[in-house]
């Protein structure tokens, strides 16, 4: 056969494999249309990318050392001074006369003690 | 490459998408599209290859699964030979299958023996199959294509299918077939002396 014959040739069976596959009835297209649809749809969902997960990663790892490390940083609260009796507590406490009372503070519990006599 | 045929869904009509315009939509809008143009070609091939439209619907479906499945992320311009080789399997598996199950079903009728071995039934012909007469006869170029195409071996007729219809280039054909170049080319030569042998009548 020769090359322009077989051309002609294969191009008539190409058409009408076209054809046949053209005419096809439609309760064949719609079991088409449906395996197509299910193909579809079984498809896995897009992961996300990698390098969500890391920022994920580094952000969730960076919140739980600034919980774990921010006690050590900042110093625990103290209870406010009583107000207004600073300057006389820090008078008495340099005053040399007031440290020796201090110092004989038994005595003066046991003369307060006393009855008042006379 | 040279799909001329198999990518004609490159241009075809797509319905608007909400999520156009993200890679996942265009993904999934190029996958639907190929497959709607590829879908019919390979119900047809998978009918000449199992004999009937039910197991070809059941195969392209399953081909159709695997595909997007293993596939759907590689360069739209070698998903007709992937799709193909899919599709090359599937048909292998089940004729893999049949001869299997028509071997134990000969051992077992030697076993126990046939029931219809004087069903005067079983000699009728199958009306659904026509013979070469009614070809001549009726001009049903097309039937007779399809029965010269069903009476070819397997491999011939995949390599005629992919190359002349499909459009696939010697290269892709061997790749869908997983055989050597020179096995497509004389599977092809073969496949065409047998059909113009069978078909001289009907297309001169």
């Amino acid at each position: 056969m020769a090359e322009h014959d077989e051309d002609t040739w294969t191009q008539r069976i190409r058409q009408q494999l076209d054809t046949s596959a053209r005419d096809l009835d439609a309760a064949t297209l719609s079991r088409l249309n449906q395996a197509r649809q299910a193909a579809l749809q079984a498809a896995p969902k897009p992961q996300p990318r990698r390098w969500l997960w890391q920022a994920t990663f580094a952000s969730a790892f960076s919140l739980a050392m600034a919980i774990a490390i921010w006690p050590r940083l900042v110093p625990e609260q103290l209870p406010a001074p009583p107000t207004g009796t600073l300057p006389e507590d820090f008078t008495m406490l340099a005053g040399s006369e007031n440290l020796e009372l201090y110092e004989e503070l038994d005595f003066y519990a046991w003369l307060d003690a006393q009855p008042a006599s006379g | 490459m040279t799909h001329t045929l198999a990518m004609h869904w490159m241009d075809s009509d797509r319905p608007a998408n909400p999520r156009a315009g993200t890679p996942a939509a265009r993904n999934h809008d190029a996958l639907d599209a190929f497959l709607r143009g590829i879908e019919r070609r390979a119900l047809r091939i998978a009918e000449f290859g199992v004999g009937n439209r039910e197991d070809a619907l059941d195969i392209v479906q399953d081909c159709m699964l695997a595909f997007v499945r293993n596939y759907r992320d590689k360069p739209a311009t070698d998903w007709p030979p992937l799709f193909h080789r899919v599709l090359d399997s599937r048909l292998l598996d089940f004729h893999r299958r049949h001869q299997v199950r028509s071997r134990w079903l000969g051992w077992i009728e030697r076993i126990v023996g046939r029931d219809d071995d004087n069903d005067p039934l079983a000699n009728v012909a199958d009306p659904r199959v026509p013979l070469p007469c009614q070809h001549v006869a009726d001009g049903e170029t097309a039937m007779a294509l399809d029965v010269a195409l069903r009476a070819l071996p397997n491999r011939q007729r995949q390599a005629f299918l992919l190359r002349i219809w499909e459009g696939l280039d010697v290269a892709d054909t061997a790749r869908a077939m997983a055989c050597s170049e020179g096995s497509v080319k004389t599977h092809l030569s073969r496949a065409m002396t047998a059909l113009r042998a069978r078909l001289e009548q009907h297309h001169g």
